[in-house]
């Protein structure tokens, strides 16, 4: 199966979930926001949100700026 | 004190989190500054390089983030974010940023606008980034805007404010706080900013690429005193003419036949 994450392609092991996936990717996740098909994940949908096929996934968080 | 859709501020100096050398500079330059307004962008992970989470290094308990919208091209990008920056902070406020061209960073006026209406709607207390426009300005105000951000000068250019005569206009007919956002790029120029009686200034490249950061937040920090002081004092007015400041009695007899002739 292949996904659309952070605008490259990568390719997931079927049934995995949102929150498998930032466990895998060691993302610190203090202000993390996960935004799937255009809309925000609540984290409390990362354990029972399994991925489909051509999904498109960011990833966001914050960063400096003015 | 500065007080902004209820929420009240000792200092009048915001700070941007862009461009420092490290986390722990920015934390210092953050304390030295005395700023309670914090602004942070969002971005994609990078996830070939993880970085810490910049909340970790930043006190939440002290501090009102600011998140913008930088990188939005138009109001949809800029509403997008905005949802992207609620979820992330719990916060709803914005520092409303839509700069459609990259070698400018010049904020797009309708975009703004529209942008502006719709998130006030949504609930989010919203600052827009706008150019120095007085009748944007009030365009905004209008539309629900809790504060108006007119730039001195483009983004990271360090010019001073450019925009003076507009801001001054801005400042008198403004029903929010007026925070003077881009282009301040010495203390100097936040003093001036304050002294013409804007409410605030927020300033990030002049302290992030400063020589030594730490010590011009501190810098900027008795600027912006200083300059709200003399505000509040009341400035002297302005004269073509000279004014003598010794007494104009009491002079010994001069020869100034050469003005007479």
């Amino acid at each position: 199966m292949e996904i659309c994450l952070n605008g490259e392609h990568k390719n997931l092991s079927d049934a995995l979930t949102v929150q498998e996936m930032l466990t895998e990717l060691q993302i610190p996740a203090e202000s993390l926001v996960v935004e799937l098909n255009g809309k925000i994940l609540q984290p409390a949908d990362y354990p029972l949100t399994v991925f489909n096929h051509q999904d498109r996934l960011e990833l966001i968080q914050f960063v400096g700026g003015g | 004190m500065l007080t902004i859709a209820g929420k009240t501020f000792h200092s009048r100096l915001f700070l941007g989190t862009g461009k420092f050398s490290s986390a722990t500079v920015m934390k210092e330059a953050i304390a030295a500054s005395g700023s309670e307004m914090i602004t942070v962008a969002l971005r994609r992970v990078d996830l070939n390089n993880p970085q810490d989470d910049i909340m970790a290094a930043l006190n939440r308990e002290n501090h009102t983030f600011l998140p913008n919208t930088s990188g939005a091209r138009n109001a949809t990008e800029a509403i997008r974010l905005a949802h992207l920056a609620r979820a992330a902070s719990g916060t709803n406020w914005l520092k409303l940023e839509v700069t459609p061209d990259p070698r400018t960073l010049l904020p797009d006026p309708v975009e703004t606008l529209l942008a502006t209406k719709e998130l006030v709607k949504e609930g989010f207390i919203v600052l827009p980034y706008m150019n120095a426009d007085p009748i944007l300005a009030l365009r905004l105000q209008d539309v629900g805007a809790a504060a108006v951000m007119p730039l001195g000068a483009p983004i990271g250019t360090n010019q001073g404010i450019l925009t003076a005569f507009q801001v001054a206009i801005i400042i008198e007919q403004a029903r929010v706080p007026v925070v003077i956002d881009a282009g301040i790029g010495a203390p100097s120029q936040a003093a001036q900013a304050m002294e013409m009686g804007a409410d605030a200034v927020l300033v990030n490249t002049a302290i992030a690429i400063a020589g030594n950061p730490v010590a011009m937040a501190r810098a900027f920090a008795q600027a912006v005193e200083a300059g709200r002081t003399a505000y509040e004092s009341g400035l002297g007015r302005k004269s073509c003419e000279a004014s003598a400041s010794s007494p104009t009695s009491g002079i010994l007899d001069p020869d100034l036949g050469f003005l007479e002739s």
